[in-house]
């Protein structure tokens, strides 16, 4: 598995500077830096996955709090045990399996407390065919429909169970391969195929008045 | 079994419109921020507590939980059980008879006690077992006498 590419800075400021030492580096040599105390490697690290592990939390939890605590505490964690990275996987992986351990602990023990605080949908959303074309139909206005619409979905995703929600929202949502998943859930292949299979078809089920 | 995902064509255009959901403006700037702020104000990951070590979180297994009540109670019933059956071993070193009370046998010694005393009599007395239960061997010296009484008026 090749290390995905570095996500551009969301700071336009900070994306006309130049380069720092510390954003030329690769992975590794950022994880080694940060061991011996660089934290501007560390932040460095922070920076290239925190959206993607923001994203990753929050679709599971499909709380935008809980999301942003659990991610921040995803980094500190794997600050703390940098030194047991073996490198046998890439950092993004590693860091990856520290997210999904602690969003599953965080979501047993939350079990039944479930309060949706979603995040606004971006521009784009309004302009995919699509997705317009599974509310167009429904309602004369639109903007409601959306947000109900994104409302179920949410909704149908908290119903699977934390497994197959994790396969959903890594493979769909995110689009990991099946086996960079089987790498971060730490099964086959063969798991993970069957997880999703099973996963939408309880999904459609639960969706079926929006798939027709 | 094959899972194909030709079946859910539909689901997975509605599963795309998760990629819109995007966090607050701003949320993102200062994450990287934060996390460095906190590793050096000194938070690292917060220790286990000893039961957690031992995997022994109760409030994620309740099952668990109850088993460990079981378990416990169980042994303290069990430990109350012994200790009550379980005849006084308490000895010093060299003692040939580590059972009995040192020296000479105090139920032989002591007046006003019958000869019929059986050796095993001072052995068998611990402090949950007293001197003076009620032994049918010693012949009826220490047996209570009980005389009915009679409450009827006289006249």
């Amino acid at each position: 598995m090749t290390d995905p590419a570095p996500v551009e800075p969301t700071d336009p400021k900070a994306a006309r500077a130049k380069p720092s030492a510390a954003e030329l580096l690769g992975d590794i040599g950022l994880v080694s830096a940060s061991r011996e105390g660089d934290m501007a490697a560390y932040d460095q690290l922070v920076r290239r996955y925190q959206v993607r592990i923001y994203a990753t939390i929050y679709h599971m939890t499909s709380n935008h709090e809980d999301a942003n605590d659990l991610a921040q505490e995803t980094f500190i964690k794997a600050y703390s045990a940098l030194k047991t990275f073996k490198g046998d996987s890439s950092f993004y992986t590693w860091v990856y399996r520290i997210a999904v351990n602690k969003t599953i602990n965080f979501l047993k023990t939350r079990k039944n407390k479930t309060q949706l605080s979603l995040n606004d949908l971006d521009f784009n959303a309004e302009h995919d065919p699509d997705l317009l074309a599974l509310v167009s139909e429904k309602t004369p206005r639109r903007d409601a429909a959306l947000k109900e619409l994104q409302e179920k979905l949410n909704a149908a995703l908290l119903k699977l169970s934390e497994s197959h929600r994790l396969v959903v929202t890594l493979h769909d949502v995110q689009g990991l391969s099946h086996e960079e998943i089987a790498e971060i859930m730490d099964c086959n292949t063969g798991t993970v195929r069957s997880r999703l299979f099973y996963a939408r078809q309880q999904m459609q089920g639960w969706l079926a008045d929006y798939l027709k | 079994m094959s899972f194909s995902s030709d079946n859910f064509d539909g689901l997975r255009k509605l599963l795309k419109w998760k990629r819109h959901e995007q966090p607050p403006p701003g949320c993102m700037n200062e994450f990287s921020s934060r996390v460095i702020a906190r590793l050096q104000a000194g938070e690292t990951e917060a220790k286990p507590s000893w039961w957690e070590m031992l995997g022994l979180e109760f409030g994620l297994k309740p099952a668990l939980g109850g088993a460990c009540a079981v378990l416990v109670g169980g042994c303290l019933i069990s430990g109350i059980i012994v200790s009550k059956n379980t005849p006084n071993q308490l000895a010093r070193p060299g003692d040939e008879n580590p059972g009995s009370f040192p020296g000479p046998g105090l139920a032989t010694t002591l007046p006003g006690l019958p000869a019929a005393v059986p050796e095993n009599f001072a052995s068998s007395a611990s402090s949950t077992n007293p001197i003076l239960n009620p032994d049918p061997s010693l012949g009826g010296a220490l047996r209570l006498q009980v005389k009915p009484v009679n409450f009827t008026p006289q006249n």
